[in-house]
């Protein structure tokens, strides 16, 4: 297995999405989405007060990627990160493409390796577009006025602009660890469909039980916690236990999921 | 799979995780620890807004006492009430209500129990409004 | 005449759960020889093609192409090698050209060298027209075409072909063979697996006969048509009731009556020239003698022994196996 090897199916697989619609369409709602919703606050009265920094988006622009970051983790989330990752491995079995590029001079390492990085890539940079979008479509059109954090404190909007990034930066190692949910997915089951919905019906569980008062051992080990983690980077002073709570447990998802799909992979008889 | 070593440690750590911390980490300790600051930065801010003379938040001297709405337990989330004593710009000591709900993760939304923090809205002498930072605010605690 | 060796498998057994696929199949493939693989459908012959390219990990045995041992599990496929498994697939929302660079590029090639390479073996498949339509719009012939495009452009030293015209028309499956003689004659070694006896005997120089997962029979055609049991050979004479009762007397010639008139007889060619030299002692004309080849295809059908002329796997293997023995042993 060899590094060139894993880029040049990077660059086979990403040529291929630039094909697809549904990359361009994921790419297109993650820019026009935070706009449309920065718009609609502008022109609405009410707010959304159920969401963290809702009461606050029609005084600071600061609010609105916090709000999309908070809304984010219920619904988008996981349907980004599963849009290719639940895809990249079973789309050769829906085009019965697997003896084509198995017959090549790659090994299967270096095509699992290939097709992994392209999804946690394809991945990031929905949320780093999400992101920029959200910070953008706030400033633009609310205003980059200071920000009243989660502690009260009233953020200079250099200080506010920062927290925001950060905030945004640590939602990077559970969507990967999501992504790899949804690879393992896609290979055990060989669908699409699976692939994708089943991430986005396994958050939805997981996002369930923090309704429920259950064990906090369970909460903390489901990667859904993970993406609320952000909270503490908004209070003063700063607290990052939940944070580093998080990143541990995406990383062992991370890690599990990719070792048990590899495994799999190698395995596995392509017997037609 | 025909080696079954990983399901069954995953398993074993999952049993021994779960028999350890059984109690919830919504207390009333945490809560009123983190009430108090957030309580007294947002008068600050207000005081701000308001445009009287600033203030700083320790000036405020708020002590908190929340207890939570469901009897027999005093640790977890859902509904909570929590009692704010604190003195105001104008010197007087007030005792507010606020009706709190607290989710798994941390956070809570407070309400103001009463009509003596004002509505949402405040009214300037200029005829400009602004919101009421104390009638409903929000904040997160550390759980870990 | 010693020529190199490009594939060489020994050995290769694959179960799938308690049914045997493959059981001990051995096959030697040399450079510039087309080697055909035979066998009736669920023989095995996919399998094994796919066991050789790395798809299927076998269970037992030994892989070289090219002189590159091949691990069980999942090494890539070596260079100079290349094949076309089944029903060709692609991605079908991308044009031919655009597949055929996508796979270029999975094989190493800068964008300079493949974009030359997908351009050549487009024209060697003739496709250059069609080639930058969506695959989806492709007729089973096109994409049968584009496989062989896509494997020619690892310029191949060893190729599997499996069932490569089932799809063509008569002319497309006529190009085809000529691109795989072509191949061969420039020193390739090609492994063409097919349904079709006729077409294997007649375009490759060695056949290897599988049934049931095993090897029935291997080698070169002729020494193979050989052994094929005696060729049947009609007979039309001026006199052919004396020309039977001639031959019935004759040691080494067994005589029957022709279905379309005249005598069927079964001889050794030395023994026929005998007895048509002893009819015309005889007095007996000669009007017509016709060989009535009993080619691989009866040597095939004898060897599995099914009973039937059919695809239908019954239990005849064992009996194969012994018949096959039995040739070894004769040779």
């Amino acid at each position: 297995m060899s590094v060139r090897g894993c880029v040049a199916v990077v660059g086979v697989e990403y040529s291929k999405l630039a094909a697809q619609l549904k990359a361009r369409v994921a790419l297109a709602a993650c820019v026009v989405g935070p706009f449309a919703f920065a718009a609609a606050m502008k022109a609405q009265s009410s707010v959304p007060e159920d969401t963290l920094f809702g009461r606050s988006v029609k005084e600071s622009g600061f609010a609105v990627p916090l709000v999309v970051l908070g809304f984010a983790a219920l619904w988008v989330f996981p349907v980004l990160a599963s849009l290719v990752g639940g895809d990249v491995f079973s789309a050769e079995d829906r085009y019965g493409t697997w003896k084509t590029v198995l017959t090549r001079s790659r090994s299967r390492s270096e095509v699992f390796a290939g097709k992994v990085v392209t999804a946690l890539g394809f991945s990031l940079l929905l949320v780093s577009v999400l992101a920029l979008s959200s910070v953008a479509a706030g400033v633009l059109l609310i205003g980059s006025q200071p920000l009243i954090s989660l502690s009260g404190v009233l953020l200079a909007p250099p200080h506010a602009l920062t927290r925001v990034v950060l905030a945004w930066t640590t939602v990077v190692l559970p969507t990967c660890g999501l992504t790899a949910v949804a690879v393992l997915l896609s290979i055990a089951t060989r669908s699409s469909v699976a692939g994708v919905g089943l991430p986005l019906i396994a958050s939805l569980l997981m996002q369930l039980y923090a309704f429920v008062d259950g064990p906090e051992v369970i909460r903390q080990a489901l990667i859904t916690s993970a993406f609320g983690a952000w909270h503490g980077l908004l209070a003063e002073p700063p607290y990052y236990g939940p944070l580093v709570r998080g990143s541990m447990v995406s990383g062992v998802y991370l890690a599990i999921c990719v070792l048990i799909a590899y495994r799999s992979l190698r395995q596995r008889d392509f017997a037609g | 799979m025909r080696r079954n070593r990983l399901p069954r440690s995953l398993i074993v750590i999952a049993a021994a995780a779960t028999s350890c911390c059984g109690s919830s980490p919504i207390t009333s300790a945490r809560i009123e620890q983190a009430i108090e600051p957030t309580f007294a930065n947002l008068v600050r801010v207000q005081v701000s807004w308001l445009k009287m003379p600033p203030m700083d938040a320790s000036e405020f001297q708020v002590t908190a006492s929340c207890r939570r709405q469901l009897s027999g337990s005093d640790a977890g989330a859902g509904d909570w009430v929590c009692t704010l004593r604190w003195q105001s710009p104008d010197f007087q000591t007030l005792r507010d209500t606020f009706d709190l709900f607290v989710t798994t993760d941390g956070c809570y939304t407070a309400t103001a129990a009463g009509e003596s923090l004002g509505g949402p809205r405040l009214r300037l002498s200029d005829g400009t409004e602004v919101r009421n930072l104390l009638y409903a605010f929000e904040g997160c605690f550390d759980t870990t | 005449m010693m020529e190199r060796i490009a594939l060489e498998a020994i050995g290769i057994s694959k179960a799938f759960g308690s049914r045997d696929a493959l059981r001990t199949v051995d096959l030697v493939a040399c450079q510039g020889e087309l080697h055909g693989l035979l066998g009736p459908n669920g023989a095995g012959k996919t399998t094994l093609m796919r066991v050789l390219l790395g798809l299927v990990r076998r269970d037992a045995g030994t892989v070289t192409l090219l002189d590159r041992t091949l691990d069980p599990a999942g090494d890539a496929v070596p260079d100079g090698v290349a094949g076309l498994v089944e029903v060709p697939a692609f991605y079908p929302y991308l044009s031919g050209r655009k597949n055929l660079a996508l796979l270029a590029r999975l094989d190493d090639a800068r964008r300079s060298v493949s974009r030359g390479r997908v351009d050549s073996a487009l024209e060697q498949t003739g496709l250059t027209a069609q080639a930058d339509m969506a695959v989806a719009g492709y007729s089973a012939g096109m994409r049968q075409r584009l496989g062989l495009a896509a494997a020619l452009l690892r310029s191949p030293r060893l190729l599997f072909l499996d069932e490569p015209t089932s799809s063509l028309d008569p002319a497309g499956a006529r190009d085809v063979r000529a691109l795989a003689r072509r191949l061969a004659d420039d020193g390739a070694a090609v492994v063409f697996s097919s349904h079709d006896m006729v077409e294997v005997e007649e375009l490759c120089t060695a056949v290897t006969i599988i049934n049931h997962g095993r090897v029935v029979v291997s080698g070169a055609v002729d020494d193979l048509r050989m052994r094929a049991p005696a060729a049947a050979h009609a007979l039309h004479t001026s006199d052919d009731a004396a020309a039977y009762s001639l031959a019935s007397r004759w040691p080494g010639v067994t005589a029957a009556w022709g279905s379309e008139g005249g005598l069927a007889l079964s001889a050794d060619i030395d023994v026929l020239d005998a007895y048509v030299i002893a009819l015309g002692r005889a007095g007996v004309a000669v009007r017509g003698l016709e060989r009535r080849a009993r080619s691989l295809e009866s040597l095939f059908f004898e060897l599995t022994a099914d009973g039937s002329r059919g695809d239908s796997p019954a239990t005849g293997s064992s009996e194969g196996a012994e018949d096959a023995h039995d040739l070894e042993a004769a040779s």
